[in-house]
C-alpha cells in the first residue's frame, strides 16, 4: 500500500516536473482591448513593450489567440535575433512590432462585437517552443493604423 | 542566465565544434574586428558593369549552381591562404559581426536596416565574381514567399557536409525541414508589400520597419535556431544562405518600391548622407552612400526577375469566408446565397479554397488520402483527371515516434478550377476521400465520407485590381 503511494506519488511528482514548465514555462499570456476603429483600420499591429530576453537568445515569438477548448489561432510572429551565443545579461527592446491585420480581421468575423481578446505569446527557436526562456514583456497593446 | 537549447545535443556539439573547425577554422575562431581602418575611404565609383538579374536560387541550372559553390570555395580558401585577405570569407563574415554587434552605428532597428545590407550584400557579391573572374556573377535569392520553396534550396544542403562550400553545420533546419508557415505566409508578406510609407516599411532614425522583425528575423531564427550561426548578430554571415536570405530581403525593398507610386525612399538628407565603407574586389577601401543605393538597376547594376507572389498577391486583399452549413451524413446543395458568391469569385478568376479542419482520415499510418466531391467519384478514384478530385490530404508519421498518431490535419485544398460544376449539381456535394494507392498499385476503391470539424470555402478579393 505504501509502495503503491510513493510509486503514485512519484508519478504526480514525475508529471509535474515535465509538464508544468511547458504550461507555465516560457509563455505569457495578456489581455488585449480592442480599441475603436479597429474594424476599419487599414493597418492593425501588436506592440509588445519593453521585451527583455537573454542577449544570448534567439527566439520567433509567436503570438497565438488563447481560446480554452478552441483550435489555436495564430496571430503573427517576430524573430529576435541573439547579440552573441557568448553575450551575457539581458536585452530590453522598447518595442517589437508585429502586423496582424489580416489574422486579426479573420478572427473578428468569428468574435463580431468583443471588445477584448486573450492572447498568447509563445518563444520558440527551430521548431520546438522554448519551454524554460526566462523572458518578460511590459505590455501588449493593438495600434490601429490610419 | 544561459537558457538550453532544445537543440544542444551531443550531435550538434560535434558538428559546431569539429565540422565548423574543418571547413572554416579561422571563422570558427573569428571575433568580432573592424572590417579596417585603411585611413580614409575612396568615394565608390559608379558601376559600368553590364546589367545582370539576381534570381532565385531554386532556378539556378547546374552550371550555375556549380559557379556559386566555385566562388564560396574561392572565398574560403582565400580565407585561409591569406587570413589578412579582407576579401576572405571570413573577414566577410565579420562585417556583419562588427556592424551588428559592436561598431557605434548600427545597422538593425533602424532606417539603415535596407540600406546597409544592400551594400554590404553588394560589395561581397562583386568580390565573390573577381573571385570565379565572372563580372556578371550574382548573387541569388532564397525566395521563401512561395509556398513551395520553403525549404533551404537545394543548393546549400546538397551535399549536406563540408564538401559543400554553401553548407553550414549548425544549421537547426535540415535539409527537408521547411521553413513555418506563419512566419512567411500571405499574412505576412501583405502587410510588408502594401507598407504605406518608408517608415512602416524600413523605419525611421530610431526605430524599425515591420519586416525586420517578420519575416526577416523569422527567417534567420528559423535557419539558426537557438543556438546556430544564422540565429545571432555575430555569426549570421558565416553561414552563406545568409546572404541568399539577403538578397530576398532585398528584393523586399525593391518590390516594395514598385508597388505604388507612394511607395518612396527617405528624402531626409540624415537618410541620404548615410555612409559606410566595404572593401571592394579590388581591396580598395571604398566609402558608398546611402543615395548611390537606391536604384540597384541602374546604381548597382543587378535587378530581379518578376516574383510569381508578387503577380498574384498585391490583388488579393483579404480571404472572404463562405461558410455554408455543412452537415456530413447527406449530400450539401451548397445554397443559392453561398453558391452565387463563390461562382461571381471563380468568373471573375478570383482564388477559390477549400478549408478542411481536424479532417478525420485514419492516423496510424503514414498516406496519402485523395479527395473527391462525390463518393461515387472517390469510388472509381481516377485521380487529378476526375472532374469531382478536389486534392489531397497527406499524413506523415512523426519519423522519430511512430507509435504517436499526428494531430487531425488541417487542409486547404485550391479548388478554383475544379468545383465550379460542382456547385451547380442537383445531387449535391458530399465529400469522400480514398487512400492513394502506392506507385503501380491498383486502386483499392474503399472510399469513405469525409468527416471533419468544419468545412468551408474562402475566395481571394481583389478590390484593388
Amino acid at each position: 500500500m505504501v509502495k503503491r503511494f510513493a510509486n503514485k506519488a512519484w508519478c504526480l511528482v514525475l508529471v509535474a516536473t515535465l509538464v508544468l514548465p511547458a504550461m507555465a514555462g516560457s509563455s505569457k499570456e495578456f489581455v488585449l482591448d480592442l480599441p475603436q476603429g479597429i474594424d476599419t483600420a487599414s493597418s492593425v499591429v501588436l506592440v509588445l513593450s519593453e521585451v527583455r530576453l537573454p542577449r544570448n537568445a534567439a527566439v520567433v515569438l509567436r503570438v497565438r489567440v488563447a481560446e480554452s477548448g478552441a483550435a489555436e489561432v495564430a496571430l503573427g510572429s517576430i524573430g529576435v535575433l541573439a547579440e552573441s551565443k557568448d553575450a551575457e545579461g539581458t536585452a530590453v527592446h522598447a518595442a517589437l512590432r508585429i502586423d496582424v491585420t489580416k489574422t486579426l480581421k479573420r478572427w473578428r468575423k468569428d468574435h463580431p462585437g468583443v471588445n477584448a481578446m486573450r492572447i498568447r505569446v509563445v518563444p520558440y527557436a527551430g521548431k520546438e517552443p522554448l519551454a524554460s526562456l526566462e523572458w518578460s514583456a511590459a505590455s501588449a497593446d493593438l495600434k490601429p493604423g490610419a | 542566465m544561459s537558457p538550453k537549447s532544445p537543440f544542444e545535443n551531443s550531435r550538434r556539439i560535434f558538428l559546431r565544434s569539429v565540422g565548423g573547425a574543418l571547413l572554416i577554422p579561422s571563422v570558427a575562431q573569428a571575433i568580432c574586428e573592424p572590417p579596417g581602418a585603411p585611413g580614409s575611404a575612396r568615394p565608390w565609383r559608379a558601376d559600368c558593369r553590364p546589367i545582370r538579374a539576381r534570381r532565385p536560387a531554386s532556378t539556378l541550372a547546374a552550371a550555375e549552381i556549380q559557379k556559386l559553390k566555385d566562388a564560396y570555395k574561392a572565398m574560403r580558401d582565400l580565407a585561409v591562404s591569406d587570413p589578412s585577405d579582407p576579401r576572405g570569407f571570413t573577414h566577410q563574415a565579420n562585417i556583419h559581426c562588427w556592424f551588428c554587434s559592436v561598431s557605434p552605428q548600427p545597422v538593425h532597428g533602424n532606417w539603415q536596416f535596407f540600406a546597409w545590407h544592400r551594400a554590404y550584400l553588394y560589395f561581397h557579391e562583386r568580390i565573390l565574381g573577381k573571385l570565379i573572374n565572372d563580372s556578371e556573377f550574382r548573387l541569388p535569392y532564397w525566395d521563401w514567399e512561395i509556398s513551395t520553396h520553403r525549404q533551404m534550396p537545394g543548393a546549400y544542403t546538397t551535399p549536406n557536409n563540408n564538401t559543400n562550400s554553401l553548407w553550414n553545420g549548425t544549421r537547426a533546419m535540415s535539409p527537408t525541414d521547411e521553413l513555418p508557415d506563419e512566419d512567411v505566409n500571405e499574412d505576412v508578406m501583405e502587410p510588408v508589400y502594401s507598407a504605406a510609407n518608408f517608415g512602416e516599411f524600413g523605419g525611421g532614425a530610431g526605430y524599425s520597419g515591420i519586416p525586420e522583425g517578420s519575416p526577416h528575423g523569422s527567417v534567420h531564427v528559423d535557419v539558426g535556431g537557438f543556438s546556430g550561426d544564422m540565429g545571432a548578430f555575430d555569426t549570421a554571415g558565416r553561414d552563406p544562405i545568409f546572404y541568399a536570405h539577403h538578397a530576398n530581403v532585398d528584393k523586399l525593398w525593391s518590390d516594395w518600391n514598385k508597388g505604388a507610386s507612394s511607395h518612396e525612399n527617405p528624402s531626409d538628407p540624415a537618410f541620404l548622407n548615410l555612409s559606410w565603407s566595404f572593401y571592394d574586389e579590388n581591396r580598395i577601401w571604398r566609402s558608398i552612400k546611402a543615395s548611390q543605393l537606391l536604384n540597384h538597376e541602374t546604381q548597382l547594376r543587378y535587378n530581379y526577375g518578376l516574383s510569381r507572389f508578387r503577380e498574384i498577391l498585391p490583388c488579393i486583399l483579404d480571404w472572404i469566408i463562405v461558410r455554408p452549413p455543412w452537415k456530413f451524413d447527406r449530400p450539401v446543395i451548397v445554397e443559392p446565397r453561398y453558391r452565387d458568391q463563390i461562382v461571381k469569385a471563380l468568373d471573375n478568376r478570383r482564388p477559390v479554397r477549400l478549408h478542411i479542419n481536424n479532417v478525420q482520415v485514419p492516423l496510424d499510418k503514414s498516406a496519402v488520402y485523395r479527395v473527391y466531391a462525390d463518393p461515387k467519384s472517390a469510388e472509381a478514384d481516377e485521380g487529378p483527371k476526375s472532374p469531382a478530385f478536389l486534392g489531397v490530404i497527406p499524413v506523415v508519421l512523426n519519423n522519430r515516434e511512430k507509435h504517436h498518431p499526428p494531430k487531425p490535419p488541417q487542409v486547404v485544398l485550391n479548388v478554383s478550377r475544379r468545383i465550379s460544376a460542382l456547385l451547380h449539381s442537383p445531387d449535391g456535394i458530399q465529400l469522400a476521400f480514398v487512400e492513394r494507392p502506392a506507385k503501380k498499385a491498383k486502386a483499392t476503391g474503399k472510399a469513405q465520407l469525409l468527416t471533419a470539424r468544419e468545412v468551408y470555402f474562402s475566395y481571394g478579393e481583389t478590390i484593388r485590381e
